[in-house]
């Protein structure tokens, strides 16, 4: 079944006729399909989605040639980065590397890809030259949307961390809410959807109080927020009544919660009605789009995320360029590390059959998030899904949520397997 | 006869029809949209381990487990009657045929062979 001829190709296809037509008698047939027979698949983004990708692809065949272009040489990945913030895990246990994953033959470039010459199949480097590819996989994750909060800028979120990129955030943030006083307001502002793991900004919120609760008892979170309602809210505010009882304060958007403004002059924030909010620690999670590398090259043209077929994550922009992770509109697929992880497989499945002139046959993706609200409370959401024809879609009948009004081995339970996922899953994606 | 005859036109447009690439080199999917055995299998290592081997005492291997058990405790999830976290959750949709097929990939596996492989 041939896949909708993407739009981009579909309007030069519409104005070239001619021109095809005079080259095509001058070269009969040597516009044919040029299937190479090692076709060069380059990779930008070491993440859950890319490296899971690289690595899978090269395990159903050890000859694909493959170039993962990675800008950061140490990742730290954004699950667990809560729980180094609010101190009970170490930054290093979060602190991975591609090096592993160069004696199974992948080719790791530490280099910033800067953009993508779509016509004549290249990418360009900041720090070497171009590359040649005949399949691009983007999986760049998210950049933040800085005109969307007045006096949000990269300039001041050097002050007031966001944190949505593990690293350097994540220790400023840290060292922020281990130097404020007891009886200071931590405030965490979060985005409307989508964005990169919807649960993140209320997990961050559970364990800064485990922080507070420990060492500044007298001190509160709270977080305004651009939803009225958030994933897994019931079971969160469940556990914040259990564990954290008047310590966490949500103001959902219906009664002011969004937040329009940040005054870096003195860290308030304010809304749309001139409501202001003083903090000792601010924590902006602004509004996200695609990675830059994908937006810059025309892959978002209809909003601020790219669209993708659902069994070959093609663009529906570029053929050959295919996209997966954070940055991409995955149906019912939530932005997740987990569901990065089960997109990277399934297009190593596609593409491995792709690049050798087959049709790509269907995946089962999946997705499971798991949040902590303490060191030993955890709590999850799970689906499975399937590619339809037009979109990614839940199985029907398929996951949940954690079940309300649990004991406490349940939620350990949870918690410990939380912590046995991002050790067997991160093994699998960087483990050498 | 008229000139250029019919049958250059002809030619002409059948030329083109093979030989443009986007065409004739379209990506294509399968006609089954069944997912594929090997794609559920590499969700279930997400959790327990590339190849379905464990580094983590908390979560089992998928491989050296007797095929039976494998799959009295995957039916067991499913129907609600082997109490479960998470895995209860996930096994609804799957059929008696899935975990009888999922069995049989994860005993394939040698546990001898590194996970990376």
């Amino acid at each position: 079944m041939p896949l909708p001829i993407p739009r981009r190709r579909f309007l030069k296809l519409g104005l070239a006729t001619a021109s095809v037509t005079t080259a095509s008698l001058a070269l009969p047939f040597l516009h044919g399909c040029n299937r190479k027979s090692q076709p060069h698949i380059v990779i930008v983004g070491g993440g859950f989605g890319g490296a899971s990708c690289a690595r899978y692809l090269k395990q159903l065949n050890p000859h694909t040639r493959i170039t993962l272009i990675e800008k950061e040489r140490t990742i730290a990945t954004c699950p667990f980065s809560n729980y180094v913030i609010a101190g009970f895990e170490d930054i290093k246990t979060i602190q991975w590397s591609l090096d592993g994953l160069r004696p199974h033959g992948i080719a790791v470039v530490y280099d910033r890809a800067t953009a993508i010459d779509i016509d004549n199949k290249r990418l360009f480097l900041q720090g070497n030259d171009p590359l040649r590819w005949d399949r691009l996989v983007l999986s760049p994750g998210v950049d933040m949307k800085w005109a969307s909060i007045d006096g949000y800028t990269p300039e001041s979120a050097q002050r007031f961390p966001h944190a949505w990129k593990a690293g350097t955030q994540t220790v400023t943030l840290k060292k922020q809410l281990h130097a404020m006083r007891d009886g200071g307001t931590v405030v965490i502002t979060a985005p409307p959807m989508p964005y990169r793991c919807p649960p993140a900004p209320y997990e961050r919120a559970s364990v800064i109080a485990w922080y507070l609760q420990r060492h500044k008892p007298r001190s509160k979170v709270l977080i305004l927020d651009s939803k009225n309602s958030f994933t897994k809210k019931a079971l969160f505010q469940e556990g914040w009544q259990k564990l954290y009882p008047n310590l966490i304060e949500w103001i959902p958007a219906e009664q002011g919660g969004h937040v329009t403004r940040i005054d870096p002059a003195d860290g308030t924030v304010s809304n749309a009605d001139g409501q202001r909010w003083r903090a000792d620690v601010l924590n902006i999670v602004p509004p996200q789009k695609a990675g830059a590398i994908a937006t810059d090259a025309g892959l978002a043209p209809q909003d601020d995320w790219c669209q993708i077929h659902p069994v070959t994550f093609a663009s529906l922009e570029a053929p050959d360029i295919h996209i997966l992770g954070d940055s991409t509109v995955a149906g019912a697929m939530p932005k997740s590390a987990f569901a990065a992880n089960s997109q990277g497989k399934a297009l190593a499945q596609a593409l491995d059959s792709l690049v050798r002139g087959k049709p790509a046959p269907y995946p089962l993706l999946m997705n499971t998030c798991y949040s902590l609200l303490a060191p030993d409370y955890g709590i999850s959401v799970a689906a499975t899904y399937r590619s339809a024809h037009r979109a990614i879609v839940a199985v029907q009948g398929s996951g949940g949520l954690s079940p309300l009004a649990q004991n406490k081995q349940f939620r350990q339970k949870e918690a410990d397997y939380a912590r046995a996922w991002y050790t067997n899953m991160l093994d699998e994606i960087y483990g050498s | 006869m008229t000139f250029p005859p019919p049958i250059f036109f002809f030619l002409l447009l059948a030329t083109w029809f093979f030989s443009a690439s986007h065409v004739f080199c379209a990506d294509t999917v399968t006609e089954d949209k069944t997912p594929t055995l090997e794609s559920i299998a590499r969700n279930c290592m997400a959790c327990h381990g590339g190849r379905g081997i464990s580094r983590s005492p908390l979560i089992s291997s998928l491989v050296n487990i007797d095929k039976e058990r494998f799959i009295a405790l995957l039916q067991g999830y499913r129907d609600g009657t082997t109490p479960a976290t998470v895995m209860n959750r996930l096994m609804q949709g799957f059929s008696d045929d899935d975990i009888r097929a999922l069995a049989d990939y994860f005993q394939a596996i040698d546990p001898e062979v590194s996970p990376h492989k």
